[in-house]
């Protein structure tokens, strides 16, 4: 009697939370396939009509496929600056030995406490000056390597015996073979960590592509998705139509990733 | 030995990695800064006006149609437009300041002028207009733009605040949807009526401030124009709306939250159907008229019986960056081609937006599309002559929020009438002291 208390009151729990996570997304789909009238007058979270043509209307409405195609470039750009360039300086970090690694590892912690908002007036006149205003270049350059990929892979590799690394090199393994063929595959489960995070970053960003472009040819599907809230009223229906649309990559990459992220713990645990 | 060019080798890709993903740049950027005076950038002698607006939806299509225009029929003139959401237009344009990406005009609401007059240097419209265009602009919207001696702005597209209300819930009251209240009695009297027949409120007031304070502010200022009071006086040195007009305008309210007529609530339940009517913008006709949510209908903001007529101006107003002389002088002749009566005629028709100037708000050609195509936007367009702009300083934005903030709590019943105004104007003057 007291178990099924017990499961019962934690079934409550979690479909408390399950509810609080799941209704947002609800009332977004809800809201995609109403009418603009039934926008400010339905007060229901499941769909009572069905205008699929929402979507189509929403779609139109910018030019969409060029925002995709947009946000897709620049979000695998800035992916794989992460992947390589954190990798190779926490590598440095967590296996080199050089003058006041320590210390510049600390400033490096350091500067996480930096908000990226008081980077991004120098960060743009930089890019300004280059002449990258409005250019894949601009979105994607300043953006190919971070302080929080590089601390996470550090501290993932450091947690990998050094013994590994000392056995290639007694077989005659280089420093970079070691670092491809030892660390990079016993830390896929970070680099998933990291890419999954680093993308998530990079297709919800909004500020940066927003102060670096102007041209239709070089939006991103987020800057997109703000024109759908102007300043005398926004269309709630294309809105959420739209943010549809711009949820389900990242949700897809959520759903990949994940189930890497899970098969690599599983091989390194075996292979411990 | 060997480790070293691997090393390297890995340190070369990531340049030429960096290198392929400058490669990839589109082309010439139009914001290059020398384009205009210099006429370079390609474009063999063209002088480049870049125009950053925030309009969306129908707005967006139809100034890039008359903007395509303007540009094939003139010779040496490229004109581009941009898209900038209107909340963070001021943002870019400071990080645009920061490094000389300017562009050539700015089309933002009315009251970031003095705003926009701060983060760069604007060019002095009065001698590069044509001054029958000028004089042809209604007077309280181009002294919005007069800043220190200049006229830093012109407006390109006007709106303003009237009376639109639910004809299906006045039916329902037992109530003629044909003759909307037209006094401030009148609009008590029948939201009484709307109450006892329907349950629902008769009459929306925004009584929140919120985090920006606009929206109570300026729907105030309406009522407090129409008593007979200013917001600020006339130099914008001082609050002057703490008196026996201020008093009336915000009794008025007071009231009407008092007897129920209007719900002290989050803004948006006349929209829902929710309440019979409240004071909107001449924007929601045109958002409405595809797919209108209920029947409705449109008055002039009713006015106190003993008072004038008077209603707040929104819009959007044009900016020149004085980046350099041949740009500045092209945008400005491209904004005296865009107030002709021509081009206004065909934005307001196309937009639903109010005509700029006199000659097309009077004139039979406008009037008679109105009248045919948007009877619901007549009133709108009757009380031009009335309407009044708010005050020009930079430091508006606050000085309404801090407004709104004291007169939210009488609204709320915490504080009275005469404390809510005293505390009130304490609480703007300290905004205009600090600066």
């Amino acid at each position: 009697m007291n178990r099924r208390a017990a499961t019962f009151g934690r079934h409550a729990v979690l479909l408390v939370g399950a509810v609080a996570v799941v209704v947002p997304f609800l009332w977004m789909f809800t809201t995609s396939l109403q009418t603009r009238a039934e926008t400010y007058t339905s007060t229901s979270v499941l769909p009572t009509s069905w205008h699929w043509e929402n979507y189509a209307h929403a779609w139109a409405a910018a030019p969409f496929g060029r925002y995709y195609l947009n946000s897709v470039v620049m979000a695998l750009g800035i992916v794989a600056g992460h992947l390589v360039l954190d990798a190779l300086a926490a590598y440095a970090f967590a296996r080199l030995r050089f003058p006041l690694r320590d210390q510049l590892f600390v400033v490096l912690l350091a500067m996480l406490l930096v908000p990226t908002f008081v980077t991004v007036i120098p960060a743009y006149s930089l890019v300004a000056g280059f002449g990258w205003i409005d250019t894949y270049a601009g979105l994607i350059v300043p953006r190919l390597a971070d302080v929080f990929g590089i601390i996470l892979l550090r501290q993932y590799f450091a947690g990998i015996p050094q013994e590994l690394d000392d056995a290639a090199r007694i077989d005659g393994c280089s420093r970079a073979g070691t670092f491809f063929r030892i660390m990079v595959p016993l830390s896929m489960p970070a680099f998933a960590t990291l890419a999954i995070f680093s993308f998530l970053f990079a297709w919800n960003d909004f500020l940066w592509p927003l102060l670096v472009t102007n041209s239709d040819e070089m939006r991103t599907v987020q800057i997109g998705l703000a024109s759908f809230e102007g300043r005398y009223g926004t269309t709630w229906n294309y809105l959420m139509a739209g943010t549809v649309m711009a949820t389900v990559p990242a949700i897809a990459v959520f759903m990949v990733f994940q189930r890497l992220l899970v098969r690599g713990i599983a091989m390194t645990g075996l292979k411990d | 030995m060997h480790r070293t060019t691997r090393w390297s080798a890995a340190a070369a890709a990531t340049a030429a990695l960096a290198l392929a993903l400058t490669g990839c740049s589109s082309g010439g950027s139009s914001t290059d800064p020398s384009s205009g005076a210099a006429g370079g950038g390609g474009g063999g002698g063209e002088v480049k006006v870049e125009i950053w607006n925030y309009w969306d939806g129908t707005n967006a299509d139809v100034f890039d149609q008359m903007v395509k225009q303007y540009d094939e029929q003139t010779d040496g003139v490229t004109l581009t437009t941009a898209t900038i959401p209107n909340a963070d237009f001021l943002t870019k344009l400071r990080a645009a300041a920061s490094s000389k990406t300017l562009p050539t005009i700015a089309i933002g609401d009315l009251i970031w002028v003095p705003q926009i007059a701060q983060i760069g240097t604007l060019a002095d419209l009065s001698t590069m207009l044509p001054s029958d265009v000028l004089s042809d602009v209604n007077p309280a919207l181009v002294s919005y733009g007069s800043i220190d001696g200049k006229q830093l702005s012109v407006p390109v597209s006007a709106n303003n605040l009237a009376y639109m209300y639910n004809r299906t819930l006045f039916t329902e009251a037992g109530l003629d949807p044909d003759k909307p209240p037209t006094t401030w009695d009148e609009v008590m009297s029948t939201g009484k009526t709307i109450l006892a027949k329907t349950g629902k409120p008769g009459y929306e007031l925004f009584t929140q401030a919120g985090d920006n304070g606009e929206g109570l502010t300026w729907n105030f200022q309406v009522n407090l124009w129409q008593a007979g009071g200013e917001f600020l006086n006339a130099d914008n040195s001082a609050a002057a709306f703490n008196n026996p007009a201020g008093k009336k305008a915000l009794q008025y309210w007071v009231d009407l939250i008092k007897a129920g007529v209007s719900p002290y609530a989050a803004w948006g339940e006349f929209e829902k159907g929710q309440a019979a009517a409240a004071q909107e913008g001449s924007w929601m006709v045109g958002i409405w008229a595809s797919d209108p949510p209920f029947d409705f209908g449109t008055a002039k903001a009713p006015a106190p019986a003993d008072g004038k007529a008077a209603t707040n101006l929104g819009g959007e107003q044009a900016m020149v960056f004085n980046n350099d002389d041949a740009s500045a002088k092209a945008a400005a002749d491209f904004l005296a081609w865009f107030l002709k009566p021509e081009q206004v005629t065909s934005w307001c028709e196309k937009t639903g937006m109010l005509p700029v100037t006199t000659t097309v708000a009077t004139g039979s050609d406008y009037l008679g599309w109105v009248k045919d195509s948007q009877p619901a936007l007549l009133p709108f367009v009757e009380q031009m002559p009335d309407a009044h702009a708010r005050p020009n300083t930079p430091l508006y934005p606050q000085i309404s929020l801090a407004f709104a903030q004291q007169i939210e709590k009488a609204l709320a019943g915490e504080v009275s009438v005469d404390d809510a105004l005293a505390n009130a104007e304490e609480a703007v003057n300290q905004v205009i002291a600090q600066g």
